[in-house]
């Protein structure tokens, strides 16, 4: 039965060389990655998927606090990938909420000069198609709201510190002092970094009054302590870190990245800062880490766009409009829409849960847990990339395929019987014709 | 007991039998024990490598067409070939697409052309001859190595002997019958692959060089109307599937595109696929049919000359183009080898005659000998680097893709140096990919294969993953290779997987080597 063994392949192929990369070993989850991006709304990038919380049909905001004769702007699709950038302070913020009616996303803009359309167009699977098909094949968060009212400095420091921390004037002469998520970490010997994008060492809320991205964004570059201390300054690197860290698989349990110029903040181009967001998660996905991870993709603040749902309010800073939350893990459960409320102290609920740190203020504490949106029941699943359209391409119809089988059977068969019309009688004739020569033997 | 014997009934199936002559009997067992010898040689190891690149093509339109999704979605069922092999080839996938059972399908049709070469050899120059037919069939390396792949080449050969054995009944007949179900094993031949149109100028050929065979208008009106109607799935699949457009930019790209291969390709690749001694005995019988002309002569002429004329002239070669043209060399061939003897003026003398049976015997042994070695060899060689297309599997890529498909995600995407690499990683990686020579001019491409325009943009755009580096396609396209490597350089490429395979270098000498290289690529 040699040839079996040559069906079994055994044959020329000797040896095989394969560096492990994805062994499913589950583990629980053990890495969490949490991507902020910026400024937009959840109606404004997600309004309009399948199964969400999105925009109601017939509806058009108005123009004019005051008179209706203004007229109102409906949302509408935006075919270009990028707008200009709306005011999403907190005043705009609070005039665009309107006490809870949800109408002052127009005229917020007008009154400051602004085209108030802006904030009613959206994005969709068009322009988006690597987020909506991860939000498919994942879990997509249509109650995450941001933490604070207003812009990127508060939400940030909510994100790493469940509290405001006196940032809604800016970031103070002396700097932050909070108690953060990373001080927690450090004290439970639990590894974190803070990956930044384009990291310029150099640049902290020390160098000068104007505030570059990078120090806003992170927050930590806003805390003494931090910039002071050699042993956390060292957590804080840069991006390529997270991609060294990935395939020598030394992913920290908590990593926080910080975008650069791929941030999708308008009027930057969202297609870029998708394709960036992305990339951190296939990365990821690529990785041995991936079997015990979770990846957070949030955006930092409502942008100044449009979003349905009222926030509901649990203190003074908030919660702000809904924003988008993919939640991506191989024990998300897969294909869902998760409306319990989240924040991102829903983050740090998750993390200290996770490693049994206490929680910062009252606001982490009585936060649901981003866990939620996972079954540590189920099996590890295997990755699966984005597709770059949205909706995947689609297989041809069956009724074409099945048309063809008929007409190549139909040829089949009819040769067939033609065949045996035609050598069944020949073959019949020579039998005939030995039989009548062996009858005299 | 034993007395009783001669008077107890024959069983039924010896009464059958009864009527068939002693001859005919022989000559059953014998073409089947040819076609167990055929089947040996045939299946042995038939798995041993994966699949090339033909082969992953054509199985993986095959198993699109038997719904699979995980074909369907890189496959596209309609390329520009018909699709009779692939419709049958579907049907056995229907319990399981495998390489081995793929295979396996074109196996039994090439073990299903040794009986009709033996009615083909028989039909037109007696028993003797159609049996030294099948058997050299049976072991001819060039039919065997074809058939031992998913190509279509294999059934096309066989679907022309039925063909041309059909039309052959007809002229030795009369029976109009015959005439008819040519046509449609004709029309057959054609759904196998396009390029089997030639069986009507092989027709046309013989029956104007031969004015004894006559066809009525009505016959022949009947038989062009079975050929259309044969042939019709053709059009209509292309109506189906919305492709007369890819059909028509295949046959210009066909048509225009650079020739592949020398002039002389064909006569340095025939020697080593059908030896010297069947090359010698063919060159004879050719002759002799040139001398004696009769219908067969005629007939097995135009079978050899007209695709191979056009071949010659045609810019696109292969090495398993001229197979259906190989079983009209295998009967002149044979019909020589056997003549040999008797045209050797020492042996016409009295007292020599004994000899010609020794003398025939010598040369069957010779030929079956020079055909059945290179056979056995070609059953447990290594691949050389650069072999060519159609000659056998890709070492490694089977297992590549297989690891592949069992380790990275759902949804990647990659590039590799030629279509070759990226046909084998759809079919068993499961995972979309492009082939860098693959130019982006719509001109200079096959209208089946998309090109990656613009190589970086699609790795920054994450539309490709990784890269699969092979050294089959390096070997072929060094540009191409260094293209590849370059932009792994330059995308913080990682080597993620290797596979080795036993090779052999360009002087001969068997070498274990990295035959594949996997590498993640990044922006």
């Amino acid at each position: 039965m040699k040839w079996l063994a040559g069906l079994a392949g055994i044959g020329l192929l000797l040896t095989t060389a394969a560096i492990p990369v994805m062994a499913a070993d589950p583990k629980g989850v053990e890495h969490v990655v949490v991507l902020m991006q910026e400024n937009h709304t959840f109606d404004n990038y997600f309004g309009t998927f399948p199964g969400a919380d999105g925009i109601s049909e017939g509806t058009c905001l108005p123009r004019s606090r005051t008179s209706s004769e203004a007229g109102c702007v409906a949302p509408h699709h935006v075919d270009v990938p990028r707008t200009e950038d709306p005011d999403h302070g907190r005043g705009t913020a609070l005039n665009a909420y309107n006490g809870g009616a949800m109408d002052g996303f127009v005229w917020a803009q007008e009154e400051r000069n602004l085209d108030g359309a802006d904030a009613m167009g959206y994005w969709d699977g068009r322009e988006l198609p690597l987020y909506w098909n991860l939000a498919t094949d994942y879990v997509l968060a249509d109650r995450f709201f941001s933490s604070a009212w207003g812009a990127s400095l508060t939400n940030h420091l909510y994100w790493v510190a469940a509290q405001a921390d006196n940032s809604h004037g800016g970031i103070p002469p002396a700097g932050f002092d909070a108690t953060t998520i990373f001080d927690r970490l450090e004290e439970a010997g639990v590894s974190w970094k803070m990956y930044i994008q384009n990291y310029d060492p150099t640049t902290d809320f020390r160098s000068g009054a104007e505030h570059p991205p990078q120090v806003v964004w992170s927050a930590l570059l806003a805390f003494p302590r931090f910039l002071d201390d050699p042993a956390l300054r060292s957590h804080i690197v840069d991006l390529d870190e997270y991609f060294t860290d990935l395939e020598a698989d030394t992913l920290p349990a908590v990593s926080y990245i910080v975008p650069g110029g791929a941030s999708e903040h308008p009027p930057g181009n969202v297609t870029v800062g998708e394709q960036f967001g992305t990339s951190l998660v296939t990365a990821l996905m690529r990785s041995s880490s991936w079997w015990s991870s979770l990846f957070v993709l949030t955006h930092d603040d409502w942008g100044g766009y449009y979003d349905h749902v009222p926030p509901p309010q649990v203190d003074a800073d908030g919660y702000g409009f809904r924003v988008p939350g993919i939640l991506i893990s191989p024990y998300a459960k897969r294909g869902t829409v998760d409306s319990t409320v989240y924040d991102y102290t829903s983050i740090l609920r998750f993390i200290e849960l996770n490693w049994g740190v206490d929680p910062l203020t009252a606001r982490d504490g009585g936060a649901n847990s981003i866990g939620a949106a996972l079954d540590m029941r189920q099996e590890a699943a295997a990755p699966v990339f984005p597709d770059r359209s949205y909706p995947p391409p689609q297989l041809p119809a069956a009724g074409n395929r099945l048309a063809l089988i008929a007409v190549y059977a139909a040829v089949a068969v009819v040769f067939a019987v033609a065949l045996v019309w035609v050598l069944v009688p020949s073959s019949v004739k020579v039998v005939r014709r030995g039989r009548s020569r062996a009858a005299p033997e | 007991m034993a007395a009783l014997a001669p008077t107890r009934p024959l069983p039924p199936r010896s009464r059958a039998l009864a009527g068939v002559s002693r001859t005919t009997l022989l000559a059953f067992v014998a073409v089947a024990a040819l076609v167990v010898l055929g089947g040996v040689v045939r299946f042995w190891s038939l798995g041993a490598v994966g699949f090339n690149s033909d082969e992953a093509v054509y199985a993986g339109q095959a198993a699109a067409l038997a719904g699979d999704p995980e074909y369907a979605k890189f496959f596209a069922i309609f390329r520009a070939h018909p699709l009779l092999v692939q419709f049958v080839l579907s049907t056995a996938f229907h319990f399981g697409v495998s390489d081995v059972l793929g295979r396996s399908v074109m196996v039994i049709f090439g073990l299903a052309a040794i009986p009709l070469i033996y009615g083909l050899g028989a039909q037109l120059y007696g028993r003797r001859v159609g049996l030294l037919a099948a058997m050299t069939l049976a072991v001819l390396p060039y039919h065997v190595g074809v058939t031992r792949q998913v190509l279509l080449d294999g059934p096309e050969t066989t679907l022309f002997i039925a063909a041309m054995f059909l039309l052959a009944r007809y002229v030795s007949t009369g029976a109009a019958r015959y005439l008819y179900v040519a046509a449609m094993a004709a029309g057959l031949t054609f759904l196998a692959k396009e390029t089997a149109i030639l069986v009507l100028p092989v027709a046309v050929a013989f029956v104007m060089m031969t004015p004894t065979v006559r066809i009525g208008f009505g016959r022949l009106l009947v038989a062009t109307g079975v050929f259309i109607l044969t042939i019709a799935p053709y059009p209509i699949s292309i109506a189906i599937s919305g492709a007369s457009d890819t059909a028509r930019q295949f046959l210009l790209w066909q048509l225009l595109r650079r020739p592949n291969h020398t002039f002389s390709f064909y006569a340095e690749v025939l020697l080593s696929a059908y030896g010297w001694v069947l090359i010698v005995v063919a060159v004879i019988g050719i002759t002799l049919a040139m001398r004696r002309a009769l219908w067969p002569d005629r007939l097995l002429l135009a079978w050899v000359f007209v695709p191979l004329i056009f071949f010659q002239v045609w810019p696109v070669k292969g090495y398993q183009y001229l197979l259906p043209l190989t079983p009209a060399v295998v009967v002149l061939g044979s019909r020589a080898l056997l003549a040999i003897p008797q045209g050797l003026p020492a042996l016409r003398r009295r007292g020599g005659r004994w000899l010609a049976a020794p003398i025939t015997a010598a040369l069957i042994v010779l030929l079956l000998t020079s055909l059945a070695v290179p056979t056995v060899q070609s059953m447990r060689a290594v691949s050389a680097l650069g072999s060519l297309a159609g000659t056998g599997g890709l070492p490694g890529g089977r297992e590549a893709g297989t690891w592949i498909d069992g380790n990275l995600p759902q949804g990647a995407s990659f590039m590799t140096i030629g279509p070759t690499m990226s046909n084998i990683v759809q079919f068993y990686g499961h995972r979309r990919s492009r082939g860098l020579s693959v130019s982006p001019n719509p001109l200079h491409r096959n209208p089946a294969y998309d090109p990656i325009d613009n190589p970086d943009h699609a790795i920054r755009g994450l539309e490709i993953q990784y890269a699969a580096f092979d050294v089959w396609s390096a070997s072929r396209s060094p540009f191409f290779a260094s293209v590849l490597m370059g932009y792994v350089a330059k995308y913080h490429g990682t080597l993620i997987y290797e596979q080795k395979a036993e090779t052999r270098d360009r002087s001969g000498r068997r070498q274990l080597e990295t035959v594949i290289r996997i590498y993640e690529v990044r922006p």
